[in-house]
This record gives structure tokens, sequence and C-alpha cells, in this order.
């Protein structure tokens, strides 16, 4: 091979890599893959669960976390009303369950007469304001239909035969201890999360 | 096939009414949240089989809307809530179903049935055609309760992925009640698609298409019949005047909406003829709709009526069928034939066939008793008769389905 031949072939060849020195994959570094506005794929996140006690970020309102801690001490002994401390302060939850929905076909709604002379229907979005009003405390309302589930779940496993109020007295409260020894969970007599999922109760 | 409504004795019932029926295990586990959407208690009817027999007092005193008990009769139990005992068919009604009940009246409604492949949101009896082998002939009355009831079923229905169709009658003829209704399932239940049957003639306003792009359900269908490549043809099927170019220009509108769209043909002797003709003007003039259903005429309302005119055996329309189906597959429009047994089907039509009646409606004959391809095939519409029956009906045998691999599919 000639010298001139080898010159060309030489720089035929730098030629080709020519386009690739500038290209972003040549100059690639990680401070360059850090900068990037690379975003995480929506579609890689864990999936959500809703209304569950089982998901990371569910908040039981109704447990009254709060005061776990003072009663862990006195934790598995039958004390009566002393797992009861008034008044309960409950942790308001993150998540917007009790939002108003987004109004669609209303006049559609007003003008239903089966929605309109059940409470139902129109109670529902007074409530839904109340709620935004009370910084979305459970109303005392849906307290007492958790409570009427919580009676019930406990009548069918046999540890409650009182009535289905929706009162959480000392009879339910007696029970709910009862079912809280045999599960091994911390005696309170309170409606908690692990107690619920015990019971088999996902709360709204 | 299960009927869709039953009678009960009913007590306690003062004005029309839903309700989801749930078990006392549902009711204990999820409360409201057995219901897609917004729901009280008062929505809810607990059902109260024997074993809750032990604590029925104390179920009783729950403060639901409504009991539903299989096995008592009404003159054990007293209460204010609305109450439904002694079921006529006690398989109509079941866990997890929302139903309607009216003061006055025995019967009970199923809007909608848990697990069930048709259910259906029902928008009116009326309609702006009147096609030869329509079978649920429209009635003139003043239906817009509908509306109402269907925004409540929407809020009642399980959460979960499937289909619910849009039906009538002609869905377009309360346009903001039809407008309403989808954007309160695309709130509640963005997970469900929807499938609306429509003539599409009134959608040759304009004016739809904004509205359907404001709506913007994410996943919506629009199936809309053509029954001919010609004005006349199509005119004479539904028995309307101007209809046919009214379709064409609905069909272009939901296009230009960017809405999804089925375009469905009944196959009778009115249509099979020009089938190869109809292939071509469909991918030549709507090369973008999603879906072409072919779908076997079901025996019942004006179809009956209209015999002479419409009955073809499947089996000599088969050359047609074929033609038409693959000309459109080949050229990238997905096809599906619907509601014919699987035993008439040219078998290399087989991957376009669908087990497609839904179930409340449909059955299978005496031949099909020793067929071995009953788990994959349509049957027969519950309205079947000998009259309506193809000469080619005759049991498969398990090496006739080899040739043929049907898929279930959406249903009619």
């Amino acid at each position: 091979m000639k010298l001139l031949d080898r010159w060309k072939l030489l720089i035929g060849q730098s030629i080709a890599i020519m386009p690739m020195i500038g290209s972003p994959m040549a100059d690639a570094n990680q401070a360059q893959l850090a900068s990037a506005d690379w975003l995480p794929n929506p579609n890689s996140a864990p999936p959500a669960f809703k209304n569950t006690l089982n998901a990371n970020d569910a908040i039981n309102v109704y447990a009254a976390h709060r005061s776990h801690s003072s009663h862990s001490s006195h934790s598995s002994h039958y004390s009566g009303s002393s797992g009861y401390s008034a008044p309960r302060a409950y942790t308001a939850p993150s998540t917007d369950y009790y939002t108003p929905p987004a109004s669609t076909g209303s006049s559609y709604r007003s003008a239903n007469p089966s929605t309109a002379t059940v409470p139902s229907g129109t109670g529902s979005t007074t409530k839904s304001n109340a709620y935004g009003a009370t910084a979305a405390k459970p109303a005392a309302d849906d307290l007492s239909m958790l409570v009427r589930r919580v009676q019930l779940a406990l009548m069918v496993k046999k540890y409650y035969s009182g009535p289905i109020d929706g009162v959480l007295g000392n009879s339910t409260r007696g029970s709910l201890m009862a079912f809280q020894v045999d599960s091994g969970i911390i005696s309170s007599g309170k409606m908690d999360t692990p107690t619920l999922n015990a019971l088999g109760i996902a709360i709204p | 096939m299960l009927r869709l409504d039953t009678q009960f004795e009913i007590q306690n019932v003062t004005t029309p009414k839903l309700f989801k029926v749930i078990t006392p295990e549902e009711f204990v586990s999820k409360g409201t949240a057995s219901c897609a959407g917004e729901a009280s208690f008062d929505d809810l009817m607990l059902w109260l089989e024997e074993s809750s027999t032990d604590n029925l007092e104390q179920w009783l005193s729950v403060p639901v809307g409504g009991f539903l008990l299989p096995s008592y009769s009404d003159e054990l139990v007293s209460v204010s809530a609305t109450l439904l005992t002694n079921p006529k068919d006690p398989l109509v009604v079941r866990p997890g179903d929302v139903i309607a009940v009216s003061p006055g009246s025995k019967v009970v409604r199923v809007l909608y049935r848990r697990g069930a492949n048709s259910n259906l949101l029902f928008m009116t009896d009326r309609c702006n055609s009147l096609c030869l082998m329509c079978s649920q002939p429209p009635k003139d009355v003043d239906d817009r309760w509908h509306i109402d009831e269907n925004l409540k079923l929407i809020d009642l229905v399980d959460q979960g992925t499937e289909q619910l169709g849009i039906s009538g009658g002609e869905p377009t003829l309360y346009r903001d009640g039809l407008l309403a209704i989808i954007e309160h399932a695309k709130r509640v239940l963005p997970e469900k698609s929807l499938h609306i049957l429509s003539n599409g003639r009134l959608l040759s306003d304009p004016t739809w298409i904004s509205d359907l792009q404001r709506v913007n359900h994410p996943n919506l269908t629009w199936g809309i019949p053509l029954y001919a490549d010609n004005a006349a043809d199509h005119d004479n099927v539904v028995q309307a005047p101007r209809a046919f170019s009214e379709t064409m220009a609905g069909l272009y509108n939901l296009q230009r909406a960017g809405q999804k769209i089925e375009i469905r043909m009944v196959l009778s002797k009115l249509t099979t003829g020009r089938l190869p003709e109809w292939a071509h003007f469909v991918f030549r003039n709507l090369p973008f709709v999603q879906h072409v259903a072919l779908m076997g005429i079901e025996n019942t309302g004006l179809a009956k009526k209209n015999y002479d005119q419409l009955w073809i055996d499947p089996a000599d329309y088969q050359a047609e069928l074929n033609n038409a189906a693959f000309f459109l597959d080949i050229r990238g429009i997905a096809v599906s034939i619907y509601n014919l047994p699987l035993c008439v089907l040219d078998p290399v039509l087989g991957r376009f066939y669908r087990q497609s009646i839904s179930d409340w409606k449909n059955l299978f004959i005496d031949t099909c008793q020793t067929c071995s391809a009953t788990h994959a095939c349509a049957g027969f519409f519950k309205s079947h008769s000998t009259k309506w029956q193809s000469r080619k009906i005759h049991p498969l045998s398990v090496d006739d389905l080899k040739d043929m691999q049907g898929a279930p599919n959406e249903t009619a």
C-alpha cells in the first residue's frame, strides 16, 4: 500500500469518527445524566391501594393514634375504661376522602324525584361541605356507621351480642378488648388500624 | 340465560329507588365502599340468608335502606326499611347487583349484575329510526327519568375494569343527559370502558364535536350501524329518509372529535348481497374506524314481522362474509363476527368469531347437546325459533374445533 493510500485511509477513518464526537453519546458523563430533566416513569410507581388500611399512606382517622403510646405500658390487661381518654383526638387525614365531588349533571340530580325525597342524594352534598368546614374530621354520623360495622363484625365472631346502635360504649369496648386479646393485638378497646384489619374492616 | 327482572313481595317503598344488594360480610368489610361512587347506607340493601338467622334481629337493626330476605317469608319480619321477600326466581337478584324498585309494583329490575358481560345503561325507548330488524321496537314516551336512574346507577356499580354499554333506543336523543352520564362515568368509573350504541344521525350536528372533546372520556367507543354502501339501501333498512347521509356526516364528526368508532352491520337478506362492496366503501370512506362488527340478526321485535324481507340462511352468505372480512382485515381494520352459531361459520373465519351474545339472552338448542364447541360458541338468542335456524346447524367435533379458535370479546 502506498503512503498516500494510507493517509487517505486514516483521514477517511477520522472523518467517519467525527460525527460521533459531537453526538451526545460521545460526551455523556455522570453530571449530564444527573442534571437532565429525568423523571421516574409514572407507570413504574408501585400500585396505590385505594381505601385499604394496608396502603403505606393510609391514615386511620378513627384510631386516635396519639393515645397509643400512653397505653402501651399496660397493654395486656383489661382495665375497664382506663383505655379511654376524652376528648378523643383524631388525626386529620392527608388524603381528600371527603372532598365534595365536582358537580356534574347537577340539574338532573336536583330534578331527580327519587334523590330529592331521600336524604342520601341531597344530604350527602351538604355533609361533604360539613367535612370541609371541620377540617376533614370524620363526622359523628360516619363514626357511628363504622362502630356499627365493628359491632356486626364482633357479633359474627361471637364476641358481641348487644344492640347494633353505633355507640362505642362499655359493652362494645369490652368485646373489642376481648377480641384484641385473642388476636394478639394491644388491648386498647379502640378501633385502631390493626384491630380493624383483624376484623376485616376497610375504612372509607 | 338469566332474566333481568323478577317479582318479590315488597314492603315499604314510597318512591322509585335504586339499591345496591350486598351480603353482611361485604357490608362489614367495605361498607359503602362496595359502591364505586358516592353512596350512603340508605343506598344499601342487606342480603340476609339463613346463615344470618342467629342474629337476624341485630342485622335488621342496621340502618340501611333495605333488606332482601331470599329465604324468609315476610310475616316473620317487621321493619320500617324497604323489605324484599319471596323472590319468584331466586337466581335473578344476587349480592353485588344494583336493583330498582317502584311503589305499587312487585317487579324488581336488575340494572347492574355483578360479573356479567353485558351491563348496560339504558337511556331511552325512543328512536329516530325504525329499523326493519329492530330487536327492541321504539316507544314514543318521555322517559327522561332514565337519565337520573343511570347517574345514580353509576355511583352504585362495582369498581374495576369491565365494559359498560350505553344503549336504547337512540341515546343521543337525550343529548345533555348522555353527556352528563359520560362525564359522571369518567369521574366515578374511569377504569371502565364505555360502548355507546347510536345510529349517529344526530351527530351530524357539528356542535357535538366540541362537547365530546370537552367531556374527553378516556375509553369510549361509538358503535354506529351502517347497513349499505348507498343511501337507498341504508335508508330502507332503517326506514328513515336521509338517514344514510346523516349517519355518514355523524361518523365524520366523531372522527373530528377524536372518538373511537366501531361500524356495525346486521347480516340479513337486505344487506349481505352487497357486503363486499360495503366493505370496500367502509375502507375507502371510513378508514379511521377502529373496528368493524358483522353481526347475525336477532330474531325478535320487528325482525319477526319482517321475516320475509330479512331472512337468509347464514350458510348462503358465507362467501360474501368471507370476502368482506378478509378485505378489511388485510387492510388493517379489526373485524369481528358476532351472533352466529359457530357451526354455520366458514371455518377460515374462525379468528374473527366472537362469543358475543349477552349472558341474559343466550341459549343453546337440543342439537348442541353433543357439540364440543359450546364453550366457544355464541349459541342462539333466547328468541330463537326453527324458522330462523340455518340448515347447517350441527354438532362440532373436537377436530372441527382445531381449525377455528374463537375469542370472547364484547357482546350484543
